[in-house]
């Protein structure tokens, strides 16, 4: 199971003294919300993420989903497998490793109470856009989510990423201007940061294409219904 | 022959003589002071041809018939006849027409029980009784010179009348000499009537919108406000219904949130009873008819580009959605939903990228009760390429009610909502 890196557990440490002048309210847990035990999810034709929805409701951990890309937004993308099996019981963490054991495509990692779930292949891939850093990344006064996600990217070294920011209905802006100031972050660890300053259960997702990645933050995420019941609705009325 | 007023009032006699075989009558009218006498001489009436109120004369040949006495004053009567048997001696021969006294007994208050709907509302004081010789009720309360009432912080009592003064029960009660007795021989006697006053207070349901929404939403629940107000203050209010599925956050409030879940599809067919106790004394309930409405649908879109950015550090759109919502029975629009909640639930659709995990998103219907979908943004640090093209599912709910499906197709250019229903 893939473990928080040094780099960013100083980023961590960083961010609580940067943030020392904003409270942040205290945890809603007393204990370690991984360690807890669940009963398990049960997917019914659906895919590894949907599980992983699901625990997030079981948990109230918040949950962020980068899927796997095609190469270019005017193609067909790549469907995740799906599943029919229950997974656990057993604590959050090892019915998150059985959800990635059952699909290798996905691991996951832990950044707080967030559950970071994206393609294995990628997991240590350093020029992979989320798993890059910046040694050195200041945010002055951000007013939300669209602002710090640009900015960070903007300070990424070499040549200019790409990303977009697509919202439907759930505001992304913050309760306060944000400042903050990380050293070593990558970027999915900013982005984590940039979503628990939204709010508590708040995540996001990374989709779209090689060619045009788009991100979307939500305050929660909904399983899918399982794939032959989609295929019912797709052929039938709501 | 002489009539004498026994009684402590002035009274009116009416004194008729039929004669022709009664089939003629000659009345006198004369007020009489208490103790005084009213004397009639026939034959002089006779003699002189004096005429009555009406213009009749006695006929000179006049000899004999009948008469009756009556006393016009209100109560009891209080005439008594002497010489009652008229003689040749005066040239007229006379025996009464009737029974020679007729009282009045078994004394009741009209009404038997005072029932007083709040404060400051009076009652005539009376009082009846029987009379013995026909069996007709008369009023009898200038016989009752003292009248009282047992709280006078409830009700006063005066002959003239009863008046409500606070909620509760007491009772109201009058005294004095009736005439009871018929024929040959009638008495005053003492007599004490009584009367149960009860001074109800009044309950209303002073705050009725007419209508609460269907839903456990506690957003809904607090929307569906209804008020009472009971006179006098102070008082202890239950809220009922009947209904199936309406129940009340506090039943005991004057305030109450009604949370109805049993959508009955009706018009003003839910009950709604408010009851009130003060003092002990129960109001009558107050009870109004409401409709119960449903979240259904969604109308009068407003979608509007708030801001198109082209670069350089920023490309792209954001456009706002607001929504009237509607509400059935009848189609009617909420108006005065600020504050209760809303959903939605975005599925991508198309297949150009994998997004397949709907995103859920909360809110709140604005100050004039709208549904507001903002942000409905793509916004990238790079040109949006001219192939994108993005379709997602959009589910609107309202109160935790599904009420709208919108397929939003995204382009390079623009943003595109297509309601796909319900549309009543």
């Amino acid at each position: 199971m893939p473990r928080i890196s040094r780099v960013f557990q100083a980023a961590v440490l960083l961010l609580t003294l940067a943030d020392a002048a904003t409270p942040q309210p205290p945890p809603a847990f007393v204990s370690d919300p991984f360690q807890q035990r669940v009963g398990g999810v049960e997917l019914s034709d659906q895919s590894v993420v949907d599980g992983v929805v699901m625990l997030s409701h079981i948990s109230r951990l918040a949950v962020s989903v980068e899927h796997q890309l095609g190469p270019t937004i005017s193609g067909t993308a790549p469907q995740p497998k799906t599943f029919t099996a229950k997974v656990g019981p057993g604590t959050v963490s090892e019915v998150l490793d059985g959800l990635c054991a059952l699909d290798e495509a996905f691991t996951w990692a832990r950044n707080g109470n967030m559950v970071n779930v994206f393609p294995r292949v990628l997991a240590r891939d350093p020029h992979y856009f989320l798993n890059r850093t910046i040694d050195e990344l200041t945010l002055t006064d951000m007013p939300g989510a669209e602002e710090a996600v640009f900015k960070t990217v903007e300070q990424l070294p070499g040549p200019k990423e790409q990303i977009a920011i697509m919202q439907v209905g759930t505001s992304v802006s913050f309760a306060s201007p944000w400042s903050t100031t990380l050293q070593g972050a990558s970027v999915r660890e900013v982005f984590d940061l940039i979503a628990r300053q939204l709010g508590p259960t708040y995540g996001w997702q990374l989709t779209g294409a090689e060619d045009f990645r788009l991100i979307i933050f939500h305050q929660g995420l909904s399983p899918n219904p399982s794939r032959s019941d989609r295929k019912q609705q797709t052929s039938g009325a709501r | 022959m002489s009539v004498t007023n026994t009684g402590m009032k002035a009274t009116n006699a009416l004194l008729t003589l039929h004669y022709d075989n009664g089939e003629k009558s000659y009345e006198m009218r004369q007020s009489i002071q208490p103790g005084d006498q009213m004397w009639v001489n026939v034959g002089n009436l006779i003699r002189n041809h004096v005429p009555d109120s009406k213009g009749t004369v006695l006929p000179a040949g006049a000899s004999s018939g009948t008469y009756d006495l009556r006393d016009l004053s209100p109560g009891l009567g209080s005439l008594m006849q002497g010489n009652l048997a008229l003689d040749g001696t005066f040239g007229f021969n006379a025996e009464p027409l009737y029974a020679n006294c007729c009282g009045t007994a078994n004394p009741v208050w009209d009404p038997s029980i005072l029932l007083f709907e709040g404060i400051e509302s009076s009652f005539d004081s009376e009082i009846n009784g029987t009379d013995q010789c026909n069996g007709d009720l008369e009023n009898i309360s200038p016989n009752f010179s003292d009248w009282w009432s047992d709280d006078t912080s409830i009700a006063t009592v005066t002959s003239k009348q009863v008046t409500s003064v606070a909620a509760g029960t007491t009772t109201g009660s009058a005294s004095g000499d009736i005439f009871v007795g018929a024929g040959s021989y009638c008495a005053f006697v003492p007599a004490q009537v009584n009367v149960s006053i009860t001074v109800r207070p009044i309950v209303t349901i002073s705050y009725n919108p007419g209508y609460v929404y269907i839903g456990q939403d506690p957003t809904v629940v607090q929307a569906n406000l209804m008020g009472g107000s009971g006179t006098p203050s102070g008082g202890t209010f239950k809220w009922s219904s009947t209904a199936n599925g309406v129940s009340f956050d506090n039943s005991a409030a004057q305030l109450v949130h009604i949370t109805a879940t049993t959508w009955t599809g009706g018009t003003n067919d839910t009950p709604i009873t408010l009851n009130y106790t003060y003092n002990g004394v129960a109001a009558t309930p107050a009870t109004v008819n409401i409709t119960q409405r449903i979240f259904k649908y969604l109308a009068g879109d407003s979608v509007i580009l708030l801001t198109r950015y082209s670069g350089p550090s920023t490309y792209g759109y954001l456009y706002q959605a607001n929504y009237n919502v509607y509400a059935n029975p009848g189609d009617q629009q909420v108006t005065n939903g600020s504050g209760i909640s809303t959903y939605e639930n975005v599925t991508q659709t198309s297949s150009n990228y994998p997004s397949g995990t709907p995103n859920i998103g909360q809110g709140s219907l604005n100050s004039n009760s709208q549904v507001v979908d903002n942000p409905l943004s793509l916004l990238s640090n790079s040109p949006l390429p001219g192939s994108l093209s993005i379709i997602d599912s959009q589910d609107l709910g309202v109160g935790g009610i599904y009420v709208r499906n919108n397929t939003l197709t995204w382009t390079a250019t623009s943003l595109t909502v297509t309601n796909n229903g319900p549309f009543n």
